[in-house]
C-alpha cells in the first residue's frame, strides 16, 4: 500500500473512530498515577502519545507548539483543541490540527509528532487532546498570553540536567506553584535539560520527567527555551523544541502582553555578530516596553564559573536600553547581583539573577565577589518567580521545599515612553 | 652542559602552562572538579580541593623546572611528568564531561601535555622528542582546524572582536568565510608538518609552515586576553604551547637546514 493510501486510510479512520466517539482519551496519562516515581521513563507504547511539551515562541498571545512522542511512528498525528473543555471525547473538539511526524534524530527509533497551533485568541485557555493514529492522550489545556497591559507570573530557572531525583522534585514544586498560583504562564528555562544534548536517551528521561509539571487537572505550563552549552549543535535540542528562533540560531523576542519583552538568547553561538544586531534592533524597537528582561545560559556576572561572551557583546546593549533584568544559568547557584553599569553598582544598571537551580547538583558560590554586595547568592535548587504589575516587577527565588529564598523588587524605569 | 635551545623552550612552554593552568583553577574550577564532582558523586569540597591540590603542584612545578633544569636532574623530569600527566588529566575530563564534539578536546589540548612529556623524552631521546612534539602540534592544529570548520561561535566572536579592535565592523558572514577558510588552513599545517619533518632535504621555504603555526598559535593563545581581558590570562598562558612547540621545530629545523642542502 503507498504511503499516501495508508495516510488517507488512517486520516478516515481517525475521523470516523472520532465521529463515532471511540476516541476518548484514557484518563491518568499526565498525572503523577501514570508517571510514579520509581519508573525510570514513562512508558512509550505504540503510538500512545507520551513525553508531552507545550512551547512558546515570539507570540504566545497566538500561537504555540505541541510536541509528543510515540514508540511506533504514526501514520497520523493531530491535537485536537477547543476553548472549551470537552472532556477527551474527540470528535466534539471544534478545531484539528494535523502534525508533522519525524523520527528524532538518533540511533534509537523514537518518533517526535510536532503541531503549530496558530491564530489562538489572546488570554484564553485552550483544552486539547494529542492523537496519534487511534491512540489519544487525555485532556490538557493551557493559557495563552495576555495582549494587553494584564498581570501575570511567570516561572524562570534553568540547568534541569544530571540529577534526575532532584530534577522531579523540582518539576514537582513548579506543578505545584502552577496549582496555587493559576496566574503563572509559563516557565523560560536558561538551558542545560540534560548532561549530553546528543542523547536522545537523556531526553527521554528530560520529557518523562518534565510531564510531572503538568496539573492534576491537566493544565500544561509552556516553556520558552534557550539552549544551553551541555545542547551545543545538538539537533534534538531544535526536535525537541521546535526550533525556536529559527534552527541552530535559537534567538528570539517572546512579547508577553503589551509591556514585558523576554529576549531569549544562544550563549552557545557568536555573541558578538548577527546576534547582537538581533539584540540591539529588539531592544531599540521596543524601547517603550516597560519592562525588558534577556534569557540565556552562560552568565556575564557568574556567581562561580568565569564571565562568558554576554558580558563583552551583550552587556553594553543591555546598559544602552536600560534592560531590566538579565536572566542568567549555568553556575548551579541561585544568585542576584547589584544593579550593574559600566562595571561597576549603579542603581541605575541592570540586574542579574538566576544561575540555574532546577535539578543540577548546587554549587557554593563565591560570594565575595564584588557585585553581590548588595545582592544575593546561595546554594539551593530553586525557580524564580516573576510576578509582572503595571507598577512593579518581583522576583521570588523559591526553593525545592517552597521556601522564599530571595525577594527583588523594581520600579518602572523612568527612562521608558509608554 | 650547552645551551639546548629545545630544552630552553620546553621547560618556559611547561612553566608558563603550569602557571597558566594553577591560575585558572584557583579562579575558576576546571574539568576535573566536574569529572568529580558531577560524574563521580564526590562532595563540592573534596573535589575543589583536589583541584587546588593541583594548582598548588602547577605552581611548584612552574618554580621548579626552570631552577633544575639546566641541570637534567631527577627533580625535572618529575616535575615534567607530574605536569603532563594533570594536563592529560584534565583534557580527558573534558573529553568526558563536555558536550560539544568531545572527540576533539584530546587532540586539541595535546600540546599542552604533549610539551610536557616532550621535555622528559629530551632528557633520554632526542629524537623521539621531536617526533612528539610533530604529533602533538599537528593534533593541535588539526583539532582546532576541525573546530572552525564547524563554525564555532567563539571563534567567530573573535574575529568579530579583533576586527573591532581596529574599528572595522566584520560582518557574521565574512567572519564565518574567514573561519573556514583559518580552518583549511590549519588542516593543511597540520598535515603539512609530519611530511616536512620526514623530509630528508628540506627547503627552506617548507619552514614556513612551523613558521606560520608558531605566530598563529601564539596569536591566538594572546587572543584569549584581548578578547576577555584579565580573565581571559590564564587561557592565554594555558595555550603558548601551541605555538611554542611549531616555533621549536622551526628553530631545530633552521639549524639543520644547511646541513641537508
Amino acid at each position: 500500500m503507498s504511503r499516501n493510501l495508508q495516510l488517507l486510510v488512517a486520516v478516515l479512520a481517525l475521523s470516523m473512530a472520532a465521529a463515532l466517539g471511540v476516541l476518548t482519551a484514557p484518563e491518568g496519562h499526565g498525572d503523577q498515577a501514570a508517571n510514579p516515581d520509581p519508573l525510570p521513563a514513562t512508558r512509550l507504547e505504540g503510538t500512545t502519545p507520551a513525553h508531552w511539551r507545550l512551547v512558546w515562541h515570539e507570540n504566545p498571545a497566538n500561537e504555540a507548539f505541541i510536541g509528543w512522542s510515540t514508540a511506533e511512528k504514526p501514520v497520523a498525528s493531530a491535537v485536537y483543541y477547543d476553548d472549551l473543555p470537552r472532556g477527551g471525547k474527540i470528535d466534539e473538539y471544534r478545531h484539528r490540527q494535523s502534525a508533522v511526524i519525524s523520527k528524532y534524530t538518533s540511533k534509537e527509533a523514537l518518533y517526535c509528532s510536532t503541531v503549530e497551533l496558530l491564530k489562538l485568541k489572546a488570554d484564553t485557555t485552550y483544552w486539547f487532546v494529542m492523537v496519534s493514529d487511534e491512540k489519544a492522550s487525555r485532556e490538557f489545556h493551557f493559557k495563552t498570553a495576555p495582549e494587553g497591559d494584564t498581570p501575570f507570573k511567570l516561572l524562570y530557572g534553568g540547568d534541569s540536567r544530571s540529577n534526575r531525583d532532584s530534577r522531579r522534585e523540582m518539576n514537582r514544586r513548579l506543578r505545584a506553584l502552577l496549582t496555587d498560583e493559576p496566574e503563572i504562564l509559563a516557565l523560560a528555562h536558561g538551558g542545560d535539560y540534560v548532561a549530553d544534548g546528543d542523547k536522545l536517551e537523556q531526553w527521554t528521561e528530560w520529557m518523562s520527567d518534565h510531564e510531572l509539571t503538568v496539573t492534576a487537572q491537566g493544565r500544561m505550563l509552556p516553556l520558552i527555551p534557550a539552549r544551553g552549552n551541555h545542547e551545543t549543535g545538538s539537533a534534538l535540542f531544535d526536535e525537541v523544541f521546535h526550533n525556536p528562533g529559527g534552527k541552530g540560531l535559537n534567538y528570539y523576542a517572546t512579547r508577553i502582553g503589551s509591556q514585558f519583552l523576554l529576549v531569549n538568547l544562544n550563549t552557545e553561538i557568536s555573541a558578538g555578530g548577527d546576534q547582537a544586531e538581533f539584540l540591539e534592533r529588539v531592544l531599540k524597537g521596543h524601547s517603550t516596553v516597560r519592562w525588558q528582561l534577556a534569557n540565556y545560559h552562560r552568565p556575564a556576572y557568574p556567581a562561580v564559573k568565569k564571565p562568558g561572551s554576554a558580558l563583552k557583546y551583550w552587556v553594553p546593549l543591555f546598559e544602552k536600553y536600560d534592560l531590566d533584568v538579565a536572566l542568567e544559568s549555568d553556575g548551579h547557584t541561585y544568585k542576584r547581583t547589584c544593579a550593574i553599569r559600566d562595571g561597576k553598582p549603579d542603581a541605575t544598571g541592570v540586574t542579574y539573577i538566576g544561575e540555574g537551580g532546577l535539578g543540577v547538583k548546587q554549587r557554593t558560590p563565591d560570594a565575595e565577589r564584588w557585585y553581590f554586595k548588595g545582592g544575593k547568592v546561595g546554594s539551593s535548587h530553586h525557580v524564580q518567580r516573576l510576578t509582572v504589575k503595571a507598577d512593579s516587577l518581583v522576583i521570588d527565588t523559591i526553593a525545592d521545599d517552597g521556601k522564599l529564598l530571595d525577594t527583588w523588587l523594581a520600579k518602572p524605569r523612568a527612562t521608558r515612553n509608554d | 652542559m650547552p645551551r639546548d635551545v629545545v630544552r630552553d623552550l620546553l621547560v618556559f612552554t611547561v612553566a608558563l602552562t603550569c602557571i597558566g593552568t594553577a591560575w585558572s583553577l584557583l579562579t575558576a574550577s576546571g574539568p576535573v572538579f566536574t569529572l568529580l564532582w558531577i560524574n563521580f558523586g564526590w562532595h563540592e569540597g573534596s573535589a575543589l580541593a583536589a583541584e587546588r591540590a593541583a594548582a598548588f603542584v602547577m605552581f611548584v612545578c612552574a618554580a621548579l623546572l626552570p631552577a633544575v633544569y639546566a641541570r637534567q636532574t631527577v627533580a625535572c623530569v618529575v616535575a615534567a611528568v607530574v605536569a603532563g600527566c594533570w594536563l592529560a588529566l584534565a583534557a580527558v575530563a573534558a573529553a568526558l564531561t563536555e558536550s560539544w564534539q568531545p572527540w576533539l578536546i584530546m587532540p586539541a589540548q595535546a600540546a599542552r601535555f604533549g610539551a610536557c612529556f616532550a621535555l622528559v623524552l629530551l632528557a633520554v631521546n632526542r629524537w623521539a622528542a621531536l617526533a612528539l612534539i610533530v604529533l602533538c602540534s599537528s593534533a593541535t592544529f588539526a583539532a582546532h582546524g576541525v573546530e572552525a570548520l564547524l563554525g564555532r561561535g567563539l571563534f567567530i566572536d573573535f574575529l568579530i572582536g579583533g576586527a573591532l579592535r581596529v574599528g572595522w565592523q566584520l560582518p557574521q558572514a565574512t567572519a564565518a568565510m574567514m573561519l573556514f577558510a583559518i580552518g583549511v588552513a590549519d588542516l593543511a599545517c597540520a598535515a603539512a608538518l609530519p611530511a616536512i619533518a620526514r623530509w630528508r632535504h628540506r627547503p627552506r621555504v617548507a619552514l614556513l609552515v612551523p613558521g606560520w603555526m608558531a605566530l598563529w598559535g601564539l596569536l591566538t593563545a594572546l587572543v584569549r586576553t584581548l578578547e576577555f581581558g584579565a580573565p581571559g590570562g590564564p587561557e592565554t598562558l594555558i595555550r603558548v604551547a601551541n605555538g611554542a612547540l611549531p616555533l621549536t621545530l622551526l628553530l631545530v629545523w633552521m639549524r639543520r637546514a644547511p646541513e641537508s642542502q
